[in-house]
């Protein structure tokens, strides 16, 4: 039975961070996010949570009585998801919500009792004698265990009984306060930053007086980056689950790539480098100022990440400047008034690439990637073309995928396989262009990297011998 | 513990993380079966497994599974432990 739907937009998530205190840039940055393991900026996943009870609560379906929950978090809800709540299944232990998008589970969320009455609960917590001040972070991840603090209420219990008045009634306007501040607890406290909720399994207690959610890490797992806490609010207590994915991998800096390319080897160029403000664009700046060429790194929405990598480069003594250019624009005018002299060309636009769905081919997706592979590229070529520049030799990256790929890639494999035919043909068909492509594997970057840490070859050394071939 | 035994605590595994329980287990089953069956996932069924079956497991090991029946060979040699 359908219980609810609904998409969650940039207000919603402005006020969700009001309401729980959990401003962590992965649900309100969208660069920020661009470097986390989503990709994008994500809902809050206990924001559907406390969305699902309050749907439950003003349903027919309500058991009459909710003493504790159990959430699980399989996989992320984008902003602007059309988010379904469907109710699985009802009996005695409560009752099961699924909650999906476009046919993917984004949440099993279970309504039910406690194990054990509320009164017993209180009297065996244990963490009623923490201090409402965080330990001191750990720098590895091991010693996260034993971590403790507590989380301030950001705001009064009251005001969830705006947003959420049939939840709010049915277990009490101060329990789904708790609830938010687990958020709070994950994203901005223990472990913090670029964190994901795994699973929240909470039962309810007497109602006390606290005045934040007491913590304490229980366990870790570094192989998985795995935490384990326990939780106790003013009207709750439980475990949770998160993930802590490590740090978006950086690049390597321009000593390693100095080291690894020999002094003067790109000397000739003059390159401009689509997409250099990041990933293997990034690193192929790099290389070819090393080696003595002069670069123009180009950024769609990334102005500050290009001007880092054009400072690092300069500071080595190298040749880069930055400029903005949209491949959704025109691009003989956004041409027009760069460096009229290019001799290389190389081409790093893209879009999230790892967006996980249940269904093995999505029209839109190929659409969105073809833009990025397909059009972007021929209207760069065009635009080379219309501003006069012959002679240009072009690198597209092709992918390894489109041989053999893993689960979910058949969209972008599909569009690198059109823009490796495009390619030919415009290298065959466009006069004074030609046209290099090389079919690249998995390699190191924000785009590729996962919450168990993965470990996935450098750019650097897939990098070097291509663009030697060039 | 049996394997037998080992699959059937697994598949209780996977009905809960992937809320259906019309998945039926098999040695054979693999990613390619089950459509959500994804990297992240995977580690959500590692980590559910470790705590159902008291066991810890190392990333190399479980990224090197191929299906349900590598599983089972793994979890059965870690008990056996």
């Amino acid at each position: 039975m359908l219980l609810g739907q609904r998409r969650f937009s940039t207000e919603d998530q402005e006020h969700f961070r009001h309401l729980s205190g959990d401003a962590n840039p992965i649900h309100m940055d969208p660069q920020a996010a661009r470097r986390s393991v989503f990709g994008e900026v994500v809902v809050h996943g206990v924001h559907t949570t406390l969305w699902a009870l309050d749907c439950l609560a003003q349903s027919e379906l309500w058991p009459g009585e909710v003493t504790a929950l159990d959430v699980r978090f399989p996989n992320p809800v984008y902003l602007g998801d059309l988010v379904t709540l469907t109710v699985k299944s009802q009996d005695a232990d409560g009752i099961r919500i699924r909650a999906e998008v476009g046919g993917k589970l984004v949440a099993t969320i279970r309504f039910g009792r406690a194990s054990r009455p509320a009164e017993e609960l209180s009297a065996a917590d244990g963490l009623d004698d923490l201090a409402a001040v965080d330990s001191a972070k750990p720098h590895d991840f091991v010693d996260f265990e034993g971590m403790s603090g507590g989380v301030p209420f950001a705001v009064p219990a009251e005001e969830f009984a705006k947003d959420f008045p049939c939840a709010a009634k049915a277990v009490g306007a101060f329990r789904l306060r708790d609830i938010a501040a687990a958020s709070c607890l994950v994203g901005m406290h223990c472990p913090g930053l670029r964190s994901v909720f795994a699973r929240l399994s909470l039962e309810w207690t007497g109602q006390g007086q606290g005045s934040c959610l007491s913590y304490r890490v229980t366990a870790t797992h570094a192989d998985f980056n795995l935490l384990r806490l326990s939780c106790q609010g003013s009207g709750l207590m439980g475990e949770i689950e998160a993930f802590s994915p490590p740090q978006a991998p950086r690049q390597p800096g321009m000593e390693i790539i100095f080291a690894a390319v020999s002094s003067g080897e790109f000397a000739s160029q003059t390159a401009l480098v689509v997409g250099g403000s990041r990933g293997l664009g990034e690193v192929t700046a790099k290389i070819i100022a090393a080696g003595g060429g002069s670069v123009v790194i180009t950024y769609a929405r990334g102005q500050e990440d290009a001007a880092r990598v054009a400072q690092e480069i300069q500071a080595f003594g190298g040749k880069a400047d930055i400029a903005h250019y949209d491949i959704f624009g025109s691009s003989a005018e956004q041409l027009a008034a760069l460096e009229p002299s290019f001799t290389h060309v190389y081409y790093f636009a893209t879009c999230h690439i790892s967006r996980k769905t249940t269904q093995v081919f999505e029209m839109a997706r190929l659409e969105e990637f073809q833009k990025f592979y397909v059009a972007g590229f021929y209207e760069l070529c065009q635009g080379l073309i219309e501003t006069g520049r012959k002679g240009v030799k072009l690198f597209y990256p092709s992918s390894v995928f489109v041989e053999d790929r893993a689960k979910g890639f058949t969209e972008y494999a599909a569009a690198k396989m059109a823009g490796e035919i495009l390619c030919t043909d415009l290298d065959r068909f466009l006069n004074g262009l030609s046209v290099h492509v090389a079919r690249l594997p998995r390699v190191m970057s924000d785009q590729t990297y996962t919450v168990s840490g993965e470990e996935i070859p450098g750019a650097l050394d897939i990098l070097l011998p291509v663009l030697r071939r060039m | 513990m049996t394997k037998a035994e080992i699959l059937e605590k697994l598949s209780e595994i996977f009905h809960e993380v992937f809320d259906d329980d019309g998945i039926v287990l098999t040695p054979e089953t693999s990613a390619d079966h089950i459509s959500e069956w994804d990297s992240f996932n995977h580690i959500h069924i590692i980590v559910a497994v470790e705590a159902r079956f008291g066991v810890k497991f190392q990333v190399a090991e479980v990224t090197a599974l191929k299906n349900v029946g590598d599983l089972v060979t793994l979890i059965s040699a870690r008990l056996a432990a």
